[in-house]
């Protein structure tokens, strides 16, 4: 199968390919980059475990092919903040005890950081909408809206 | 008695890492010069093999190993209790699932076109969909030998187990009984669905003849065995190392997937292989929620005791036995629920269908026991015009009083406890957003029994040692599926040693390294390995006083061990725990301990009767609100309230997250999830048309932690992961019942069903 050039900005590096027309953003990033937060559960954008952030907008990668994204700015959540300085909604997700299992939590954040970006002070019932397309089956949810609610809401401990 | 650690609101010891992304879950892991695998599953659920050709998928560029049974003679059958099931299927398949061949190849994609040109004949034959059918003495034989014998007319047909209970005399108490009221009840087929589809790699060394599997385990050490046992190899050959997260389990990770695969084709490649299952692979091959029907017959004298319970239970645990058998017998043994009942008789089938097999799931048994027992439970009290929770008052386990399987309650009773505390906190239900809909409230109250019991032999062993850097280290085998072992178990440590979480580290859970832990299911890891890693801690602690007694020429009280340092009282000399810990290890006395929780059960299968079946009762009693749209069919779940009796609070945020995960898989088998077979194809093997609980199902749960604070896991803890979510579909659809009078025999309660009871209703009021 021919390779098409194409170049990317994944957490604020820029990186150039040759890639097949079938693959997918979450083979490019997973395989080739070797970031490994975002998850494949489903292959079909059903679970949202493989959402990331593409020119801000969340995705489902498994869904959007390799070149779809040429040129895009891609973040994932290895970009979304570090050990020492992690992203006040990786913080809160911490304190709040939304994490059980983790395999869900890697999109979660990026949806959640999707939903604040462009609503700062969702309402419960707003987060509830924005986390529809991700599924958590140990949490229950309510750990997760606590946590996204606590970072909108300014009441993080530090 | 709470200590320093126990009962406080820890931050998970993993949660770190996961909030970055970093673990490296079994989908996660890469070796170079790896091969993807892929399987070709037969189509048909019952069908002979006439002739299966691979010729073709060997020559295809970058395929670099394809086998079918007929390359691996030598492969024994393996199975969690019956080893029933074929690693390759070699005559007949009897499920959809079941593996013909296995493609080793370069690349993934190229494993996948692999498949396609493998050319299998079959001989359709007749699929057993219905466990009804697959009992009758004339249906064809799924598995022609292997089953286990009785003397009973339906063991000419494909019944894996028939099993008994039998207290007091059943005739006696109807007759004594003022009412006596029957009815059928109805689970079905529910998917797990954990998050991460079944995966694993990994690696043979020739050398040492041994074999190193990275891949998910609910129990490492059974796994180890029964791969072992099905390759024909010594234990110590295969060595498992648990993943560095596992995506959920939930019950089907204690049966094998890719375990003997991976370590098979290692072996027959020289390469390490690499093996991720899509979500239709999982859906439709690995472990179900078995679906089950009950026969209830229950006698109530006047004054509202219950006198009699029959309970008639068929379940069908599909083409394998799995744990299916014991799944079944749970669920007889339980359908009494936490009601004292001095009269009972029950006898239990596990049928084998050509459906996709059953295993454990989140309750085993329990769950789908607590449906049918709490749904009568309301029926008797509507009918008799009893207030729900008085009728259960009336009748619920008390200190002193016996099980079905007559096991006296001597501690941690909590049943009374978890409904007057759900019930206060319910309060009332609200109104309706619209004429059309109507609110309605329904309770449940459960138990579930810790531990394998029933006389299985249950243990786990832990150890914990001091490190030269004066952290502690535990070694254990539980495995974290999610649920929070890990935080648990550090937390017990921390306790014991007075030192802070995290100056404890827990070590790489592989069967080299560690001992048999048992498995992170019947609720059983605070309990057991809580215990071990209790007093593995103790032990230690005795340890570090001997040794710094020798050192420092002082004896408890005036030592003491804060923060990590031993203090010497009324002086400025201290000694850090490291320093001790090299001193030890130069005298040959390293400060390392190890603790076991071994308890003894019983049971007698004649009658199900016995003096100690399980170590500890879990109850737990759910108030739910529903909403229910009379013109769709709708119901909404508006909130839960649990009340969950747990002995001791450990961690109340893991408490907290179990019993809000819980509701939520138990809203999920109430109204939507349900894997669909006809004629033993799985038609909803993807989660657009398999629903599980989204974000904007799910209501606020809100849980009271009840603890009585004397059971007999650590600090008088006890489990919490299954019985969160058991009460959830019996109140909901006592919700619905309560809200437009629409009474349900059957999950889930979908809207179609909803709307055809509505129908039937109205049309029954319009012919009086």
């Amino acid at each position: 199968m021919p390779k098409y050039p194409m170049e990317l900005t994944v957490n604020g590096e820029k990186y150039s390919f040759e890639v097949e027309a079938d693959l997918r953003l979450v083979d490019l990033l997973r395989n080739h980059l070797h970031l490994l937060g975002a998850k494949e559960g489903c292959g079909k954008g059903e679970c949202g475990a493989c959402t990331v952030l593409l020119d801000g907008k969340s995705v489902a990668s498994c869904l959007v092919l390799a070149l779809q994204a040429n040129g895009a700015d891609i973040l994932t959540v290895e970009g979304l903040g570090g050990e020492e300085a992690l992203h006040p909604l990786q913080q809160a997700f911490i304190q709040y005890g939304a994490v059980q299992c983790g395999f869900c939590t890697p999109g979660m954040l990026m949806s959640a950081k999707f939903l604040l970006d462009n609503n700062p002070r969702p309402s419960r019932e707003e987060i509830r909408e924005g986390l529809a397309g991700n599924l958590c089956r140990c949490t229950g949810y309510a750990k997760i809206i606590d946590a996204i609610e606590a970072v909108a809401e300014g009441r993080l401990e530090r | 008695m709470k200590q320093g650690y126990i009962g406080k609101r820890i931050k998970r010891v993993d949660a770190l890492e996961k909030v970055l992304g970093k673990p490296l879950y079994a989908v996660d892991l890469h070796m170079e010069g790896m091969l993807h695998l892929k399987v070709l599953r037969t189509p048909h659920p019952h069908a002979l093999i006439k002739k299966i050709d691979v010729s073709k998928a060997r020559q295809l560029p970058g395929v670099v190993q394809v086998i079918t049974a007929a390359d691996v003679p030598w492969l024994k059958t393996y199975g969690l209790i019956f080893k029933d099931q074929e690693v390759l299927v070699k005559e007949k398949s009897r499920y959809m699932g079941d593996r013909l061949a296995v493609v080793a190849a370069v690349e993934e994609k190229i494993a996948r076109q692999a498949l396609k040109l493998i050319e299998v004949e079959y001989e359709p034959l007749e699929v057993l969909s219905d466990p009804l059918r697959a009992m009758e003495a004339e249906a064809p034989r799924i598995h022609e030998s292997g089953q286990v014998q009785f003397d009973h007319p339906y063991n000419k047909g494909n019944v894996l187990a028939i099993d008994h209970l039998l207290k007091g005399d059943v005739e006696k108490g109807f007759a004594q009984a003022d009412h006596i009221f029957e009815n059928v009840f109805s689970t079905q087929c529910v998917d797990h669905v954990a998050m991460e589809p079944e995966a694993g790699m990994a690696v043979y060394d020739p050398d040492t003849d041994c074999y190193t599997l990275w891949a998910p385990c609910q129990w490492t050490h059974d796994i180890q065995t029964d791969v072992s046992r099905a390759l024909g190899i010594r234990v110590e050959q295969l060595k498992i190392i648990q993943p560095g997260a596992i995506g959920g389990a939930f019950g089907r990770r204690e049966d094998i997937s890719v375990h003997i695969i991976l370590p098979l084709m290692a072996k027959l490649t020289g390469r390490p292989v690499k093996w991720v299952m899509t979500r239709q692979e999982s859906m439709i091959m690995q472990t179900k929620r078995t679906p089950f029907t009950f026969r209830l017959k229950t006698g109530v004298k006047k004054d509202g005791a219950i006198t009699a319970w029959q309970s008639e239970v068929i379940g069908d645990t599909g083409a394998y036995a799995s744990t299916g058998a014991s799944i079944v017998h749970q669920a007889m043994y339980m359908s009494t629920g936490p009601y004292e009942v001095p009269n009972v008789k029950g006898i239990s089938y596990t049928v084998y269908t050509n459906n996709t097999y059953t295993g454990a799931m989140r309750g085993f048994g329990a769950t789908e026991a607590a449906f049918a027992y709490e749904r009568q439970m309301d029926c008797i009290a509507r009918d008799m015009g009893w207030d729900p929770a008085e009728f259960r008052l009336k009748n619920a386990y008390r200190i002193g009083s016996r099980t079905a399987n007559n096991q006296v309650l001597t501690t941690s009773v909590g049943a009374v406890d978890t409904i007057l505390t759900a019930r206060k906190h319910f309060g009332h239900k609200g109104v309706p957003a619209a004429p059309h809909k109507k609110r309605g409230a329904g309770m449940a109250t459960i138990m579930f029994g810790c531990g394998y019991g029933e006389g299985f032999p249950d243990h786990s062993i832990a150890g914990a040692q001091v490190t030269d850097e004066g952290r502690v280290l535990i070694n254990s085998a539980a495995a974290d599926v999610g649920q929070g072992v890990k935080t648990i178990l550090v937390q017990i440590a921390a306790d014991v040693l007075n030192i802070p979480p995290d100056c404890i580290d827990l070590a790489v859970s592989d069967t080299a390294s560690t001992k048999n832990a048992g498995s992170s299911s019947a609720t059983r890891q605070t309990i057991f390995s809580g215990n071990a890693v209790k007093w593995a801690a103790e032990n230690l602690l005795g340890k570090i006083f001997h040794r710094a007694n020798l050192e420092l020429g002082r004896a408890y009280p005036e030592l003491s061990l804060l923060d990590g340092d031993i203090i010497l009282h009324g002086t400025t000399r201290q000694m850090s725990l490291g320093e001790l810990a090299k001193i030890a290890r130069a005298k040959g006395e390293p400060l390392e301990a190890e603790g076991c929780y071994f308890p003894r059960t019983d049971i007698d299968y004649r009658d199900g009767q016995g003096d100690l079946v399980y170590v500890a009762y879990t109850f737990n009693t759910q108030y739910i609100e529903v909403e229910v749209d009379t013109e769709t069919g709708q119901v909404d779940v508006i909130r839960i309230v649990a009340a969950p009796d747990v002995g001791t609070a450990i961690n109340p945020v893991g408490v907290e997250g179990q019993s809000e995960g819980g509701a939520a898989m138990g809203l999920g088998m109430a109204l939507m999830e349900e894997q669909v077979f006809h004629q033993g194809i799985t038609v909803n093997a993807d989660l657009a048309t398999y629903l599980v609980p989204t974000a904007l199902d799910v209501p606020p749960v809100e849980t009271i932690i009840v603890e009585s604070g004397d059971a007999c896991g650590p600090f008088g803890a006890k489990g919490i992961g299954e019985p969160a979510m058991i009460p959830t579909a019996p109140a909901i659809l006592n919700a619905i019942e309560d809200a437009v009078g629409i009474r349900l025999y059957d999950l889930p309660a979908t809207p179609e069903r909803v709307l055809a009871a509505l129908k039937a209703k109205d049309r029954e009021a319009e012919n009086e």
